[in-house]
């Protein structure tokens, strides 16, 4: 199966008007058909698994499902300490804001944030130096319900919202996602990354899983060890045979008015790939500042142009 | 013998307390986890005791069922020395690699999940089974290979009772704050 045939099963039973974000229902039978179409028959199943009234897949058991696979996900991103490794390369980009005269303060938006793990973490563990908005945005209202709702029991200082991230009254300052951009395919891209271009935002930064010959062994290992739901095992796997490589990143992000570049593809300086792998965006008169923030961690850092 | 069944018993409660964990991850999303974690502990202890329990019983059926009871017993021992040495390798390496998580890197923790932990954890079931299945090779007589089997059938599947128990105790698949 060619990777643009490779579907989600989370991509395609849920369905939103985008200039609204109203919620619009999903033909059960469409959906099966279109992994029957690729030939994906376990795709299909979960699909057909799935209760629906009048041929409409049911919306409440697909947000109670969603909100599930995302807090499985959840597990693999405690375990990959992906806050962490968020943090770490937030502080240098902000360092490099503060040593530059962009003023405070910055507004980190993590866009498809689904239940918010990233920037609950940021806002429960992340110690910043400058002042910081943390916003997780999504078109998902289940989800960001349940985001709001786990901040609320922390009692986090952080923001939810269902909104695009690109249409924001304060855009950001820095633009982040994490395994978000391989559902743009094609020119989808290009456009999504286009739309970094707003005022005031200085940089950005796109988490997703790296191409190689390892990922999907790998995905199938991790996700069906770790992940209860039929959904989360069989998206996971799709997600990283589906994620775009390096090149493609770097062509689309290139077109954008960023200094962009490919950040921690592999560890060390050894041949072996990571998981992830990072495509930024800086603007190109903070590129040199942002080399001296990053210290010893430059070498993770490819070239920015 | 007595050295044996506290090797054994210790063994089986870290198995059931890391399942504890296990079987609880991915349930609550809550950032800050170490009370729910510890609680998700205790379930497995719990259960890893009835599991003890049922595994105790299953040996004094096999023993008061064999003709030679005091030969039977000398065998079960031996099969659990043997069975100790297997489960003790496998413990080993989970402890080293714990000692290598608690070196503050993301990268080296990232390692350890993805080179140790979780073919470690896929591996889990096949080492019950190897144990059990190195401690046979004595041939002991069948009376004590049937306890053996029953007690892998016990401890292989572990996690999923586990997993089934706690998906029992969900009430809304959507809402996993509750502890296990």
């Amino acid at each position: 199966m060619a990777s643009s045939e490779l579907l989600e099963i989370s991509d395609l039973i849920v369905d939103f008007d985008i200039e609204t974000l109203a919620r619009q229902p999903v033909l059960q039978a469409e959906v099966i058909e279109e992994f029957q179409r690729v030939g994906d028959r376990r795709g299909a199943k979960i699909v057909a698994d799935m209760p629906a009234t009048g041929g409409v897949i049911d919306p409440d058991y697909v947000d109670r499902l969603l909100v599930k696979v995302h807090c499985e996900m959840q597990r693999l991103s405690e375990e990959f300490q992906h806050g962490q490794r968020v943090f770490e390369l937030l502080v240098p980009l902000l360092d490099t804001f503060a040593q530059q005269g962009v003023p405070a303060p910055y507004r980190i938006v993590d866009i498809g944030c689904g239940t918010g793990y990233v920037i609950r973490w940021l806002a429960a563990r992340g110690v910043f130096e400058h002042e910081v908005e943390l916003l997780g945005a999504d078109f998902n209202g289940a989800l960001i319900a349940e985001a709001n709702r786990l901040k609320e029991l922390e009692q986090l200082g952080c923001q939810f919202q269902v909104t695009n991230a690109f249409t924001l009254a304060e855009p950001a300052t820095v633009y982040m996602s994490t395994g978000v951009v391989h559902h743009f395919r094609g020119n989808g891209l290009e456009q999504f990354l286009e739309q970094h271009d707003q005022p005031g935002t200085q940089a950005f930064f796109h988490f997703d899983f790296q191409p190689s010959i390892l990922a999907r062994p790998g995905a199938w290992i991790f996700h069906y060890l770790r992940m209860r739901e039929p959904l989360s095992c069989h998206d996971g796997v799709i997600s990283a045979r589906r994620a775009h490589s390096a090149t493609t990143l770097l062509s689309a992000a290139r077109k954008t008015s960023f200094a962009s570049g490919i950040y921690c593809s592999h560890f060390w300086k050894l041949p072996i790939q990571r998981v992830f792998h990072t495509v930024l965006g800086i603007r190109h008169e903070l590129v040199d500042t942002f080399h001296r923030s990053l210290g010893r961690r430059v070498g993770r850092l490819g070239p920015l142009q | 013998m007595i050295p044996t069944i506290i090797n054994l018993y210790i063994l089986a409660n870290l198995d059931a307390m890391f399942s504890g964990i296990c079987a609880a991850s991915g349930r609550e999303g809550r950032i800050n986890k170490r009370r729910y974690y510890l609680n998700s502990m205790l379930v497995g202890a719990a259960w890893g005791q009835v599991a003890c329990l049922l595994g105790l019983l299953i040996l004094g059926v096999a023993a008061t069922m064999s003709p030679d009871r005091r030969t039977a017993v000398e065998e079960m021992v031996a099969v659990g020395e043997r069975m100790t040495t297997i489960y003790c390798m496998y413990a080993l390496v989970i402890f080293l690699t714990f000692a290598v998580r608690a070196i503050p890197s993301v990268d080296i923790r990232s390692i350890t999940s993805t080179v140790f932990f979780g073919p470690l954890t896929l591996l889990r079931p096949a080492v019950i089974v190897i144990g059990i299945g190195w401690g046979l090779a004595l041939q002991p007589h069948v009376a004590v290979v049937i306890a053996a089997i029953f007690i892998a059938v016990i401890m292989a599947p572990f996690r999923i009772f586990l997993n089934i128990y706690l998906d029992l105790r969900t009430t809304d698949p959507a809402v996993a704050t509750s502890s296990p």
